[in-house]
């Protein structure tokens, strides 16, 4: 409990949380889209969060060894950004095609199982191509620091929970001011009346999973300069921490989704100070649990159908 | 409703083969076949018990191995030299069943309320929760060190270790489970259960006491949980909080579902593919991983109902 | 193939019958090899998942001793690798198939302790041989296991030489981390015992979760305590995340690891500069020649290799000179011989002189501390002189 009381081991905390948190956010995010439109847990999520970091790796490391990296980093950092929102756009887009829409009046689980293999073939894929080495994403700007007496706060904490912000904020606008949100409203609302109504259904999923991917990506990226280290199973602990946050939101609701993710990130992150940090999962699924017992349909949560 | 001869389609004679078969088959593939073939038996009682919770009651669980180690960490602290306690295999059996149920019920009181994937969070926090706590109560489980040294059931002096012999035992507990579920599934209980599952509110206004009917399928489910979990623990011998990982969960799920939800031929082929196959899959080394994961999208695109479908559910999906 | 299952099953039995004729008795049985077949060494570690990066090292390892080997007494030798995916059911399956198949005079592996608990019972309950390169926990051998050794140290042995230098460094202020694994927390535990019978006192000790990527909040939490040090049990993976993190966060103590942070890819390479200065135990280097060898084949030389090498060798040398060529050109080997002769060698292996002792550790003191230095730009483990 006397850690919980210094005011700059708490502030530490915080930022620690938040960093976590916003990249669990921008995971929650494909998880409560594709949930609010097609009624399915996406389990490959955290496969195409992995590919994204993987495409930023991929092209981080070809810009260093050519030297283009050290003369331009920021630009270095946004191709990468790039090429990795475009390898998971395409992936989740693919995905969605081949495993997923030859399913969609199936019952309910089929689409679950579909994903749970595809989500044993992207690892196992990823598995062979890099032999089940770790990567490293190579340095391409000097971490600074921000000293505060006591604390020290990384740019790139601040970097990564001012991007998670930023992209949160243009996903919002886009689901709630443009016309293509508008119609993604609708078909989440009601598939067939959407239809109905003119709406390519199809086309509108399609572009639910490609926004889904692309916030992996970046949160993939985000991960892959900011601890360096990265392979083949990194999507699963994600994932699960990341879907997680989405149903402690109310899944199926996209502010809930961001809501959730910062809201476990904190709990991590404060729990070290009074549990030991072995019990770190136990805080977050404990306290998952309670909030469901509490609000059984997550903080912000909508009514959703309950037939498996 | 339906009777196993009914399930196989198989008049008497032709059961009488199967019988014959299946008695026999472990001495024609071997003691590492038989091997395989029990882990295979284990999931399928697992897959059963499952089988009433999701295929019956309609529950999604995706913590269904919390039970699973309830009773295999039941059975080792209770017959191994942990604590010096030595209680036979054949009475801990009902012990570990009682176990499963007793947890499921005390699990599902307070979060059976939640609905659809709610529950399926919340039930995979359960078993993640689950596993975390064993691995850090070292002073009772011995954390990740494991229980070493539990006790094989005996008859009399003899000891049943080799992998044919516990074939045999674990055929036992399937028919047991198959039993079971069927004359669950034929009674008022069944029939309330899926009521519920097709819908509950209906279900409710017909007078169904909707939490109690959910109550017991979780607790009935989780009791096959705990008779699979003390065969596991005693045919493998020594058991770590790392052989209950979320995965065993999915897998379980898994082959429900590709068998055919609600069907028990359905379940033990779902349990030969999703276990038998990685296994089969061996002569191809490293690819074999990404074979499963390929061959379960294609499974799910070709039958989306699984392979053998329950009777009622095909129908359903013709409609 | 099941025919030929039940043929070798017939001719183990035919053979069985002309054994006592020859005044060769073994009493665990025979493994008989007929004219032309070839001997069978089997692997078991994890090709697939978390580690499979150790295991495909391990698997490297034994595979290059087999290939040098070519062939005992006229018959090929040939490595059986198999997935064991570090324990479980998969373990004790494996096990089942390794033991069970007549050609195979025994086995290197398993991997992980976790796997190699259940897979030793299996193990003894047919006679069968098994060597682990990277097994380390001790209820391996304090169990009394006969088929048992391995060719690496165990956890007390490792905890010990890492806690023995602490205490002549005179470090007070110690924290100790692992990563809840079997591995992790036996060296820790260990650690913090020997520590403590030395009068030290270790300031906390906590557990991380495998695969976790973000250590912040509870360096952030040990930074308040001001340590001088900072003993990590666990893997590469989390090792090498705690060291840059212990930078970032700002913690100025000294970091110090286990073998499994022994590697240059995974932890040197992959740290960057925050692993200057970081100490890790490890065995003695391996023979420079060989890595050398290795490395042409195989790309960088990682942890268990070499002893996976050893093992693999000293196996084979064991069948060498235990296996008797019949006149039908077929080999029989006697299973109490072949466990009997690995207890008694004495190996010159690429890790060192190889002994095991009655319970099938390794002897002598194999153990060393490492430094990560950076000389001439170039960053490598240097071994700190005992």
């Amino acid at each position: 409990m006397e850690y919980l009381l210094n005011p700059e081991i708490l502030t530490a905390q915080i930022i620690n949380g938040l960093t976590i948190g916003g990249i669990y956010a921008l995971i929650a995010l494909g998880y409560t889209l594709v949930y609010g439109i097609l009624f399915m847990i996406n389990f490959a999520h955290g496969e195409i969060f992995m590919f994204g970091s993987f495409g930023g790796f991929a092209v981080l490391t070809l810009l260093s060894n050519n030297g283009f990296s050290t003369t331009h980093p920021t630009l270095s950092i946004l191709c990468a950004f790039a090429a990795a929102i475009l390898i998971s756009s395409a992936l989740g887009a693919i995905l969605e095609r081949v495993a997923y829409r030859p399913l969609r009046d199936a019952p309910r689980l089929s689409p679950l199982i579909s994903a749970i293999g595809v989500s044993i073939f992207l690892q196992n894929a990823m598995m062979l191509f890099t032999r089940g080495r770790m990567q490293v994403y190579p340095d391409i700007i000097p971490e600074n620091f921000i000293e505060i007496g006591w604390l020290s706060i990384s740019c790139f904490q601040i970097s990564i929970i001012l991007g998670c912000l930023l992209l949160m904020t243009g996903l919002y606008i886009f689901i709630y001011k443009t016309k293509t949100g508008k119609a993604m409203r609708a078909v989440a609302e009601n598939r067939e009346a959407a239809s109905l109504m003119g709406i390519d259904v199809n086309r509108i999923i399609t572009i639910t999973f490609i926004i889904g991917s692309a916030l992996a990506a970046a949160a993939g990226v985000m991960v892959g300069i900011y601890y360096t280290q990265i392979n083949h199973m990194m999507g699963f602990i994600p994932g699960i921490k990341a879907f997680t946050a989405a149903v402690l939101g109310g899944i199926g609701n996209v502010p809930g989704a961001m809501l959730g993710g910062f809201f476990l990130g904190l709990a991590e992150a404060l729990g070290v100070l009074v549990m030991p940090a072995q019990y770190k999962d136990l805080i977050a699924f404990g306290l998952l649990i309670l909030v469901l017992i509490i609000r059984p349909k997550g903080i912000m949560g909508e009514v959703v159908s309950e037939r498996v | 409703m339906i009777r196993i001869e009914q399930i196989f389609r198989l008049t008497p004679p032709k059961k009488k083969i199967l019988v014959l078969f299946l008695l026999v088959l472990p001495f024609m593939v071997g003691n590492y076949w038989s091997q395989i073939l029990g882990d295979i038996g284990i999931y399928i009682i697992l897959g059963i018990g499952l089988n009433v919770v999701v295929g019956f009651a309609g529950l999604l669980d995706l913590g269904y191995v919390a039970f699973f180690a309830i009773g295999a960490y039941g059975y080792a602290l209770l017959a191994s030299p942990q604590f010096g306690i030595h209680i036979p295999f054949w009475l801990m059996l009902p012990v570990c069943i009682a176990f499963g149920a007793g947890f499921g019920a005390f699990l599902g009181t307070p979060v059976l309320r939640m609905r659809g994937d709610y529950l399926a969070i919340v039930t995979l926090g359960f078993g993640q929760i689950m596993r975390i706590t064993l691995n850090n109560l070292d002073p009772l489980t011995n954390g990740p060190r494991g229980l070493l040294r539990i006790d094989p059931p005996k008859i009399g002096d003899w000891i049943i270790d080799t992998p044919i012999e516990w074939y045999y035992l674990i055929m036992a507990g399937i028919f047991f489970a198959i039993f079971v579920a069927n004359r669950l599934n034929d009674s008022r209980i069944g029939r309330a259960w899926i009521a519920m599952r097709e819908d509950q509110d209906t279900a409710e206004i017909m007078g169904i006491n909707v939490l109690k009917y959910k109550l017991m399928a979780f607790s009935i489910g989780a009791s096959f949980a705990g008779l699979g979990g003390a065969i596991f623990a005693s045919r493998q011998g020594s058991i770590f909080p790392d052989n209950f990982s979320l995965m065993v969960s999915i897998n379980v799920l898994c082959l429900i579902i590709i068998g055919g939800l609600g069907s028990i031929p359905g379940i033990i082929l779902g349990s030969i593919i999703l276990i038998g196959l990685p296994e089969a899959l061996r002569g191809v080394q490293q690819y074999r991983m990404l074979l499963f994961g390929g061959l379960l999208v294609i499974m799910m695109i070709f039958r989306p109902t699984g392979f053998i479908p329950s009777a009622r559910k095909k129908i359903e999906f013709k409609k | 193939m099941k025919n030929k299952y039940q043929w070798y099953c017939l001719l183990v039995i035919m053979s069985l019958f002309f054994i006592p004729l020859s005044g060769y008795a073994d009493e665990w049985g025979f493994i008989t090899i007929p004219n032309g077949k070839p001997i069978r060494i089997g692997l078991g570690s994890m090709l697939s998942g978390d580690y499979a990066s150790m295991g495909i090292d391990i698997k490297n390892g034994a595979e290059m001793a087999v290939l040098e080997k070519k062939s005992i007494l006229g018959h090929p030798v040939i490595l059986q690798a198999e997935d064991d995916g570090c324990g479980g059911p998969t373990s004790v399956a494996i096990a089942e198939k390794m033991c069970n198949n007549p050609l195979l005079v025994g086995v290197v592996g398993y991997m992980c302790s976790g796997g190699s608990k259940p897979a030793s019972d299996v193990h003894n309950k047919y006679k069968v041989l098994m060597i682990s390169p990277s097994s380390t926990a001790m209820e391996l051998t304090s169990r009394g296991i006969p088929v048992f050794f391995r060719t690496c140290w165990n956890d007390a042995t490792q905890a010990r030489c890492a806690a023995d230098f602490v205490i002549k460094k005179k470090w007070k202020k110690i924290v100790v981390l692992h990563d809840k694994s079997d591995y992790g927390q036996s060296l820790a535990h260990d650690f913090t015992n020997h520590i403590s019978k030395n009068g030290l006192k270790i300031l906390a000790t906590e557990g991380l979760t495998r695969g976790d990527k973000d250590f912040a909040p509870i360096l952030t939490k040990i930074k308040f305590m001001r340590p001088e040090l900072i003993y990590f049990g666990g893997m590469a993976a989390e090792g090498v995340l705690l060291a840059r993190q212990m930078k970032r966060v700002g913690i100025r103590a000294y970091f110090m690891s286990d073998d499994g942070c022994y590697t240059a890819k995974d932890f040197i390479q992959a740290g960057g500069r925050a692993t200057n200065g970081c100490y890790v135990t490890y065995a003695k280097k391996p023979d420079a020649q060989w890595v050398k060898r290795f490395e042409s084949c195989y790309g960088p030389c990682q942890t268990f290799s070499p002893q996976a090498y050893d093992a693999t060798n000293i196996l084979l040398e064991a069948v060498t000179q235990v296996a008797k060529k019949q006149t039908d050109g077929s080999l029989i080997i006697g299973k109490k011989a072949l466990r009997d002769k690995v207890a008694g060698i004495q190996y010159k292996g690429i890790t060192g002189k190889i002994a095991f002792n009655s319970h099938g550790d390794r002897t002598g003191s194999v153990v060393v501390i490492y430094k990560v230095v950076e000389e001439n730009g170039k960053r490598f483990f240097k071994q700190l002189p005992l």
